[in-house]
C-alpha cells in the first residue's frame, strides 16, 4: 500500500497530466484547454504552498539555531526580524505598495543588490587581464575572439576600425549562435526524452527508485 | 626591461580598479560624444514598435532586478517612452522577479513622460505573478487570471482588460528580462504566433540571436550599447548614450592593458624567466 501511494500514484498522475498537456499543445480543443488551465492553476497553488512550507522550515531551523546559540545566532534573529517586517508589510494592501515595504525595497534591498553586481566588475577586470594571456593555442583563439568583439562593441574603436564590425558580427551570428543552438537543442531533446520516459513510467528516479 | 615587464605582470590590481573608476567617472561628468553605429538587431527592435499602428496592443514584461539597472535600465525607460509616444496600449507584467514590479513602479515609470495617457484605458500594470512558466501559460490563455492589478484594482473593471482577453488579441510581445526569456518565448510568442522583441544583457545576445534567426524574435537590444543605439534611433539622447562614452573608454583601457601584459609576458618568456 505504501509503495502504491508513494510511487505508483504519483507516476500515474504524471502520466495522465503529461499526456493531457501534450494533447492540449498539439491538438487544441476547448475541453483539453480548460483541463490544462486547471492543471496550471493547481501547479501555481502547489508552488506557492511549497514556498510557504520553505518559509516555515526556515523559521524552525532558525529558531533551533537561536535556542542552541549556534555560530552567528544573532544574524538569525536579524534575518527573522527582516523576514517578518517584509512579509508583514508586503501582505498589507496590494503587493509592494505599503510605504514601509517600499522604503526598505528602494533604500536597502535595491542599493545592496546593485552594489553586489557593481563589485563583480572589479573581479571581472582583475581576471580579464590575467586570463587573456596567450599561453597556448587555445588561449590565443580565446584572446583573438574577445579582442575582436571588444573592438566591435566599443563605439570609439568600432568607428575608427569599421572593418572589425562585420568580423565581430560574423563571430556573434555564426560560431557563437551555432554553439548556443547546439546547447539548446541538446538540452531540449533531453527534456523531451525525460518527459516521455516519465509518461511511459520508465523514468522512476523522480519517485526515489534507482535502478 | 625585464624588471619593467615583471612589474607590469605583477601590477597591483587596486591601481587598475582606481584607474577604471576614474575612466568611468570622467566621461559621465564631461561627455565626449563618441560616434556610434546602429546594429541591425537594434534597428529591427525599433522598427517592430515603430511599425505598429496607434492603438495596437502590446504585452510588456519589463522585469529586471536592481543589479542590472546599469546595463538594462535605459532599455526599460526608452521602450516605455516609445510606447507612450506612439499611442500604443500596453499591459505590463512581471513573472521572473518580485522586485521587477517595484522597480517598474518606482524607477522606470517616473522617468518617462506619460503624455495624456490614462491608466486602465491606455496601459495597465499587473505587477508580479508567482508561478514562472506555469503562470505564463495560464496568463497567456486568460488575461483575467491574476484578478487584480498592481494597485489592487479588479482587472475586470479596467477598460483595456475588457478589450484584451488573451495573447490572441496582442500585436507584439516585449520582454526585457536581461536575456532570461526562453520560457516567455515558449509560452507567449510561439503558440500564439505573436512577434516578440527582447532586451538582453550584452553577453546574452548570442543566445537571443538564434531565436531571431528562427523567426521567433524580431529585434534585440543588447545591453547598454543596444539601448544607446535605440536612443539614437528615437532621437532622444539619454542615460545610455552618456554611459556609452564611459563603457567605450574603459573598453579601450582594458584592451591596452591586455596588449601590454601580453607583450610583457612574451618578453619574459623569450628570456626564459617564466614558462
Amino acid at each position: 500500500m505504501s509503495n502504491i501511494l508513494k510511487r505508483e500514484v504519483p507516476l500515474g498522475l504524471a502520466t495522465v497530466i503529461i499526456a493531457l498537456l501534450f494533447f492540449d499543445y498539439y491538438v487544441f480543443t476547448d475541453i483539453t484547454r480548460n483541463i490544462a488551465l486547471s492543471i496550471a492553476d493547481w501547479a501555481i497553488i502547489i508552488t506557492a504552498t511549497a514556498a510557504g512550507v520553505g518559509v516555515l522550515n526556515m523559521i524552525i531551523r532558525t529558531y533551533q539555531n537561536i535556542s542552541k546559540r549556534a555560530e552567528y545566532w544573532y544574524l538569525d534573529i536579524y534575518m527573522l526580524v527582516v523576514m517578518v517586517v517584509m512579509a508583514g508589510t508586503g501582505l498589507i494592501g496590494a503587493y509592494g505598495t505599503h510605504p514601509v515595504f517600499e522604503w526598505i525595497m528602494m533604500n536597502a534591498y535595491l542599493p545592496i543588490d546593485a552594489s553586489i553586481y557593481a563589485m563583480v566588475f572589479f573581479d571581472i577586470v582583475s581576471s580579464y587581464y590575467r586570463t587573456f594571456r596567450v599561453r597556448s593555442r587555445d588561449s590565443a583563439i580565446l584572446f583573438i575572439c574577445a579582442f575582436i568583439i571588444m573592438l566591435k562593441n566599443a563605439p570609439l574603436t568600432g568607428g575608427m576600425l569599421p572593418s572589425f564590425i562585420p568580423i565581430g558580427d560574423w563571430m556573434l551570428n555564426i560560431p557563437s549562435t551555432a554553439g548556443s543552438r547546439a546547447f539548446i537543442i541538446v538540452a531540449s531533446i533531453g527534456v523531451v526524452a525525460f518527459t516521455i520516459r516519465t509518461m511511459l513510467q520508465t523514468e522512476r528516479t523522480t519517485v526515489g527508485v534507482v535502478d | 626591461m625585464t624588471s619593467i615587464a615583471s612589474k607590469i605582470l605583477n601590477i597591483d590590481r587596486r591601481i587598475i580598479w582606481v584607474t577604471c573608476i576614474a575612466l568611468i567617472v570622467w566621461p559621465l561628468v564631461s561627455p565626449i560624444g563618441l560616434p556610434m553605429k546602429v546594429d541591425e538587431i537594434t534597428r529591427k527592435y525599433y522598427d517592430a514598435i515603430e511599425s505598429l499602428p496607434p492603438g495596437s496592443i502590446v504585452l510588456a514584461s519589463i522585469d529586471i532586478e536592481a543589479g542590472l539597472v546599469g546595463e538594462n535600465g535605459a532599455q526599460c525607460t526608452d521602450t516605455l517612452q516609445h510606447l507612450f509616444d506612439k499611442d500604443i496600449k500596453f499591459i505590463q507584467i512581471c513573472f521572473y522577479r518580485a522586485d521587477g514590479a517595484i522597480l517598474f513602479e518606482n524607477l522606470w515609470l517616473p522617468k518617462v513622460d506619460q503624455r495624456d495617457k490614462v491608466y486602465g484605458v491606455d496601459w495597465v500594470n499587473i505587477g508580479y505573478i508567482e508561478g514562472h512558466e506555469t503562470a505564463m501559460t495560464a496568463f497567456a490563455a486568460d488575461f483575467s487570471y491574476p484578478v487584480k492589478d498592481y494597485y489592487g484594482n479588479m482587472l475586470e473593471g479596467l477598460q483595456l482588460m475588457t478589450e484584451v482577453k488573451s495573447m490572441d488579441d496582442v500585436d507584439l510581445y516585449i520582454d526585457i528580462a536581461a536575456g532570461d526569456c526562453d520560457q516567455a518565448l515558449r509560452q507567449f510568442a510561439t503558440p500564439y504566433d505573436v512577434p516578440a522583441i527582447t532586451g538582453a544583457m550584452a553577453m546574452g545576445v548570442p543566445d537571443m540571436i538564434m531565436y531571431m534567426e528562427a523567426g521567433i524574435v524580431t529585434g534585440i537590444l543588447g545591453g547598454l550599447p543596444g539601448a544607446a543605439q535605440y536612443e539614437l534611433l528615437l532621437n532622444k539622447p539619454g542615460a545610455a548614450i552618456r554611459g556609452m562614452d564611459a563603457l567605450s573608454v574603459v573598453h579601450i583601457f582594458l584592451l591596452c592593458l591586455v596588449i601590454i601584459t601580453n607583450l610583457a609576458y612574451f618578453s619574459l618568456r623569450s628570456k626564459g624567466e617564466i614558462k
